[in-house]
């Protein structure tokens, strides 16, 4: 063996004609360190995408969860036969309640539902919870709950007075149409200290507390 | 060595982006999707607009076949179905009308072989009182069921499914398609189908179905039964029970586009007062 590689004759020496097989050691080195170099840049691209991927799906199973939210909300609204009506606790209003045609269970009936913001085990947040109930036949109402971690639920209404949003149980009479606004936290916050710097969407929706334009007249 | 490297990372390549595309083409169908829901309702407003507002030659010349047209990008289908061809249970304790309609409806309840106890049972739902009629079932007999008697009239078809005697599916969905708790409760015949006039021939005999199936023929033939036919007072009560002109239409709108459909029922009452408006519940 000489110096100038593991496999090449050595100088000097009569070549057979036969070309030379295998690498020598600087090229093995060379695609080695290469490919070392290629997978490391290639995983870390991997790992990216793998966040991205992992990050729209989340981002997309929240927004599915909030347009059914708003589509099940308005679609109760819009077969409404009464207007809506506010719910308080602890001197806010905390839900709202709506009567219409709807669907209980397999049954298209004229049901009475409530969506209510109900502090959860650790009372720093709310779920929002739907019951429903059957209108006058005493069926037993169901309760699902349709998000957890919501933080501030507000509803609100248009002042002119005060040129601006006020919350409602500061206005004696219902208005017409009502601001719902909340935080909807990414995650849920380790302790009660966490939550205002926890990452949160801000969701608004409106209800209008006029029965459906139709019904009305 | 490289090749087989090589292979490897555009396959990675290749099945990564076609993932990404995936995602990609899903949330655009998500957007796309509540846009057109969005659009959809200003559009449905418009045709409740319509509804709320339109005259009998207009609903006479729409119901006469299903309409289908196109509304910017949106293939629109109107259909309207006269409600007083079905049953009206909502009435089975009206005072002008519930003798007849409980003779009809129970006749319908035979046919389709329901328990005998069946129509008693819904006649104890829909009273005041809880006190029970022979087979019938009040307050007392739906404990522990999270059930009541409502003690007034149906409200929809489906709540008849919590009554006793009602409780069997397949048979139940037979019987839908020819009730109903919206309108007058009288039937017009014009509109009236086969199964309904079966019902009266098991009321009345086979002799008034066949007048009833003549005046079915010919509309605009006044609404006249022969006096041989029934006594007086059963041909009064059968005369209270048909109707010259429809009332009350169920009105289907489907709004139709690319990837999305959406199907809403209303009920339209029709006011025949010059400048009223009619009455339009949406109910699905």
């Amino acid at each position: 063996m000489n110096r100038a590689g593991l496999f090449r004759p050595a100088a000097g020496r009569r070549s057979t004609g036969v070309a030379p097989a295998g690498f020598t050691l600087i090229e093995l080195i060379l695609s080695v360190s290469l490919m070392a170099l290629l997978s490391a840049l290639l995983a870390g691209l991997f790992a990216n995408c793998r966040k991205t991927s992992a990050a729209a799906d989340t981002a997309a199973a929240r927004l599915r969860t909030e347009a059914l939210l708003r589509e099940s909300i308005q679609s109760e609204v819009d077969l409404s036969y009464s207007s809506v009506n506010f719910e308080s606790a602890d001197e806010r209003v905390r839900g709202f309640a709506i009567k219409s045609y709807g669907s209980f269970g397999p049954h298209r009936l004229k049901i009475y539902s409530r969506y209510l913001f109900q502090p959860d085990e650790t009372a720093a947040l709310y779920q929002l919870v739907r019951h429903v109930v059957p209108e006058g036949i005493g069926v037993r109402e169901t309760k699902d709950i349709l998000m957890d971690n919501i933080g501030d639920p507000v509803f609100e209404a248009y002042s002119e007075a005060a040129a601006g949003f006020v919350p409602l149980e500061t206005l004696p009479v219902p208005p017409d149409m009502v601001r719902v606004r909340f935080r909807w936290y990414r995650n849920r916050p380790l302790s009660a200290g966490d939550i205002p710097a926890s990452p949160f969407d801000e969701i608004v929706f409106f209800l209008s507390n006029e029965t459906a334009s139709a019904s009305r007249l | 060595m490289a090749l087989p490297f090589a292979l490897v990372v555009t396959l990675a390549m290749v099945i990564l982006a076609s993932d990404m595309g995936i995602r990609t083409q899903h949330l655009f169908d998500l957007s796309r999707k509540s846009l057109r829901l969005a659009e959809s309702r200003s559009l449905q407003r418009k045709m409740e607009r319509i509804l709320i507002a339109i005259n009998r030659p207009g609903i006479e010349s729409l119901s006469a076949s299903e309409r289908a047209f196109r509304i910017d990008q949106f293939d629109v289908a109107i259909s309207f179905e006269v409600m007083e061809s079905r049953i009206n249970i909502s009435r089975l304790n009206d005072l002008t009308l519930g003798p007849q309609i409980q003779g009809l409806f129970g006749a319908l309840l035979k046919r389709e072989r329901l328990e005998a106890r069946a129509l008693p049972c819904a006649m104890d739902w829909v009273d005041a009182d809880d006190e029970p009629r022979q087979s019938g079932a009040e307050k007392n007999d739906y404990i522990g069921e999270d059930v009541a008697p409502r003690n007034g009239p149906f409200e929809m078809v489906d709540e008849l499914s919590f009554v006793r005697g009602f409780r069997d599916v397949s048979a139940f969905d037979r019987l839908r398609p020819i009730l109903t708790t919206f309108g007058s409760g009288r039937i017009y015949l014009p509109a009236a189908p086969d199964e309904l006039l079966d019902l009266f021939e098991d009321v009345y005999g086979p002799a008034v179905r066949n007048n009833l199936d003549d005046i079915r023929r010919n509309p605009a033939r006044t609404i006249q039964l022969p006096a041989a036919v029934l006594a007086p007072q059963a041909q009064q009560f059968l005369q209270a029970m048909l109707l010259s002109a429809p009332t009350t239409w169920l009105v289907r709108i489907r709004l139709s586009a690319p990837t999305f459909e959406i199907q809403s029922e209303y009920v339209l009452t029709l006011t025949d007062e010059a400048g009223g408006y009619n009455r339009l519940v949406r109910i699905a």
